[in-house]
C-alpha cells in the first residue's frame, strides 16, 4: 500500500518535471511596430537569437520611455512558420499585416521569446497605469468603442471556428488587428502594438492536403483552374480527360459545369458529358451509374463503372480511371477524385480504388497465421522434450571410447 | 518460457488488430474491414489448396503422436514381457490407417482441384467455383481434424493396452475393442468428407 503510494507519486513528481521542462524552454514570436514618426535607433538582434525574460523586460523598457499608447494583441498559439508561411499562390497570412509594417516605424520582430506577455503583464502596470482586457469575437471593434479610450490595451484574440483552418484563422486575426491599430492611431499620436502569443503553435498552420482530403475552397481554384469541375452537389477533379470515339482523340477541356445532381459538363466542340449517380440501391453508399457522352447528337454510354463509395466520402484513384464501352474509350489520368451528394465544397476523405491490405496482402495474412499457430506448437512440443538423465553422475567415471587404428 | 512466448505473440496480435479496428471504426469507414469482401474477393485456390493441405497435414500429425505414444509404450514394456512386441503392433496399425484416411482424401480433393487458366466472368460460374472451393477447404479441415483426434485417442489407447498385456496378456484383447471403437472416429471423417466432396 505504502509502496504503491509511492509509486504513484514519483511518477506525478516526474509529469510535473515533464510539463515544466516543457512550458520553461516555450518560445513565442513577437511582432511590435509602432505608428509615430520618430526613428528610434536600435540594435541589431540577431535572428534566430532566443531571448530571455529579462532580455525581453529590457527592450520594452526601452520601447515604452515614450509612454505610448500599448496595444497587444495576444493570439492563443503562434509560431515562426505561421508568418512564413504561404498558400499555393504565394501569399502570406497577413496582407494587412505587411502593408502596416511597410508605413510604419520602429519595427521589431523577434522569432523566438520567453514568455513576453508576463513581461508585458508584470512590468507595465508600474507606471500607474492598469490593463483593459478585450476579447474580440468575429465582430470586431466599432469606431466609438470606449476600449479606444484607454491607454493599455489588452485584447484577446478568439479561436478558430469549428470549420476554420489555420490560414483562414490568421487572416481574420490579421484583419481585426488592422482595423483596432487603426482606429487607435487614429485617435492616439504614438501608438505601440505587440502582437504575440500564449503559446507557440507546433503546427505549420494548415498542413500539405493528405492523400486522403482534398480541398476545393473557392479560394484555392483560381478562375482558370481546369481541372476541377463543380455543380452544387458534385465535385469532379480531373486533370486530363481524353475522349475516343473509334480512332478519334480528343482531350475534353475548359468545360463548363451545370447540373444539379448528376454532373453535367459541357465542353466546346458539342461534347456534353454527364457523370449519373444513384444512392438507392445500396442504401448508404453512393455510386457512379455511368457517363453519358454526347457528341455532335451522338450518345455514347459507359456503363460498366464500378465507382462507388459510402456517402460523405470521396473516391479517388491515382492510376489512370478508363471507361469502356465497345471501342469507345473514355481516359481520365492521374489523380481522379469524385464525390456526389455533398453539402459543402470539399471532399469527403477518399476510398481509393487500391485498398491498403489488398486481397493477396490478406490471403498471404491468413496463411501465414495458420503457419504460425502451427509452428507455435511445434515449438511447444519441442521444449518438452526432456532427455534422459536418471543415470547422470556428474561425479562418476567418465565413459571412454577407444578408437582402434 | 513457453507461456511467455505465447502471451507475447497473442498480445502483439490482439494489439494490432485492436488498433487497426480502432482505426477504421473511428475515421467512419467501419465498413471497410468487410469479412463479406475478403471470402469474396480471395482466390478459391486458396481455400482448396489450404484444405488439402490441412487434410494431410493433420491427419499425419494424429498419426505421429499416437504412433509416438504406443511405441514408447512398446518398446518400454518390452524390456521386461517381451511376448507384447509383435501383439501390439496392430494398435501402430491402427494410428497408421488414420495417416492413409488424410493421405487418400487430400488425393481425392487434388484430383478435383485443377487450375482454369480462363478468367471466369460468367456469375454462375463464378459461384460453382467459389462453392467447389469452400468444400475442398471444409472436407480436408473437416478429414484433417478428425484424424487427428483419433490419432490422439488411438495412441493413447494402445499405450495403455500394451502395458496392461505386459501385466497380464488377458487383457489385450478387451482393450482392443476400445481401440476399434477410437479408431472409427477416423472413418466417420473419412466418410464425411468423401461425401461432402461428391458434390462437387
Amino acid at each position: 500500500m505504502v509502496a504503491h503510494m509511492w509509486s504513484g507519486s514519483v511518477s506525478l513528481c516526474f509529469l510535473l518535471i515533464y510539463i515544466c521542462s516543457v512550458y520553461s524552454t516555450e518560445f513565442v514570436p513577437l511582432f511590435m511596430w509602432e505608428s509615430s514618426s520618430e526613428s528610434h535607433p536600435k540594435e541589431e538582434i540577431p535572428a534566430l537569437a532566443t531571448i530571455t525574460a529579462d532580455e525581453f523586460k529590457d527592450i520594452v523598457m526601452q520601447k515604452l520611455q515614450n509612454k505610448p499608447v500599448v496595444v497587444i494583441f495576444a493570439e492563443e498559439s503562434l509560431s515562426v512558420e505561421d508568418f512564413s508561411w504561404k498558400d499555393e499562390a504565394g501569399k502570406g497570412s497577413f496582407p494587412n499585416l505587411e502593408s502596416i509594417s511597410s508605413e510604419s516605424d520602429g519595427l521589431t520582430y523577434l522569432p523566438f521569446v520567453h514568455a513576453p506577455l508576463h513581461a508585458f503583464r508584470h512590468h507595465l502596470p508600474v507606471q500607474g497605469r492598469e490593463w483593459y482586457n478585450l476579447k474580440l469575437g468575429p465582430s470586431s471593434l466599432s469606431n466609438d468603442d470606449i476600449a479606444l479610450n484607454e491607454t493599455l490595451l489588452y485584447v484577446n484574440l478568439d479561436d478558430a471556428a469549428s470549420d476554420e483552418d489555420r490560414p483562414d484563422l490568421l487572416k481574420r486575426h490579421d484583419a481585426v488587428i488592422s482595423k483596432v491599430y487603426r482606429a487607435l492611431a487614429e485617435r492616439h499620436g504614438d501608438v505601440l502594438a505587440v502582437y504575440t502569443a500564449h503559446h507557440s503553435s507546433w503546427q505549420t498552420g494548415e498542413e500539405t492536403p493528405t492523400r486522403r482530403i482534398r480541398h476545393l475552397l473557392a479560394t484555392d481554384l483560381e478562375a482558370g483552374d481546369e481541372k476541377a469541375y463543380g455543380n452544387n452537389r458534385t465535385l469532379l477533379y480531373a486533370p486530363t480527360m481524353i475522349l475516343t470515339i473509334g480512332q478519334k482523340s480528343t482531350t475534353l477541356e475548359n468545360g463548363i459545369v451545370g447540373g444539379d445532381e448528376d454532373l453535367i459538363i459541357n465542353f466546346p466542340d458539342n461534347i456534353t458529358v454527364v457523370f449519373s449517380f444513384e444512392n438507392t440501391k445500396s442504401p448508404g453508399y453512393w455510386s457512379l451509374q455511368g457517363v453519358h457522352v454526347t457528341v455532335q447528337n451522338e450518345l455514347y454510354n459507359f456503363s460498366d463503372v464500378k465507382i462507388g463509395a459510402p456517402l460523405e466520402f470521396s473516391y479517388h484513384c491515382s492510376q489512370e480511371v478508363v471507361f469502356n464501352a465497345n471501342d469507345n474509350k473514355l481516359n481520365i489520368s492521374n489523380d481522379f477524385q469524385i464525390q456526389p451528394y455533398i453539402d459543402g465544397r470539399r471532399f469527403g476523405a477518399a476510398y481509393d480504388c487500391v485498398y491498403f491490405f489488398t486481397v493477396p496482402i490478406w490471403s498471404g495474412l491468413f496463411v501465414c497465421t495458420v503457419f504460425t499457430i502451427i509452428m507455435i506448437f511445434g515449438l511447444g512440443m519441442i521444449m518438452d522434450i526432456k532427455t534422459m538423465d536418471r543415470f547422470d553422475d556428474p561425479k562418476g567415471k567418465t565413459i571412454t571410447i577407444n578408437v582402434a587404428d | 518460457m513457453r507461456t511467455t512466448i505465447a502471451y507475447l505473440y497473442i498480445g502483439f496480435f490482439s494489439l494490432l488488430v485492436t488498433g487497426i479496428i480502432l482505426f477504421y471504426l473511428l475515421t467512419g469507414r467501419g465498413e471497410a474491414l468487410s469479412i463479406a469482401w475478403f471470402l469474396e474477393e480471395t482466390s478459391p485456390y486458396l481455400w482448396a489448396s489450404t484444405g488439402i493441405g490441412l487434410c494431410v497435414g493433420l491427419s499425419v500429425v494424429g498419426a505421429a503422436v499416437g504412433i509416438y505414444t504406443t511405441g514408447a509404450s512398446i518398446v518400454g514394456g518390452g524390456v521386461k514381457a517381451p511376448r507384447i512386441k509383435t501383439k501390439n503392433l496392430i494398435s501402430v496399425i491402427f494410428c497408421e490407417a488414420v495417416a492413409i484416411y488424410g493421405l487418400i482424401t487430400a488425393i481425392v480433393l487434388s484430383g478435383t482441384t485443377a487450375l482454369e487458366v480462363t478468367e471466369v466472368t460468367d456469375m454462375v460460374q463464378n459461384a460453382r467455383k467459389m462453392m467447389a472451393a469452400y468444400v475442398t477447404f471444409g472436407a480436408g479441415l473437416c478429414v484433417g481434424l478428425v484424424d487427428l483426434f483419433c490419432g490422439l485417442c488411438v495412441g493413447s489407447v494402445g499405450s495403455g493396452a500394451a502395458i496392461s498385456d505386459a501385466a497380464n496378456s488377458s487383457l489385450f484383447v478387451k482393450i482392443l475393442i476400445i481401440e476399434i471403437f477410437a479408431s472409427a472416429i477416423g472413418l466417420f471423417g473419412l466418410i464425411v468428407g468423401v461425401y461432402m466432396t461428391s458434390r462437387i
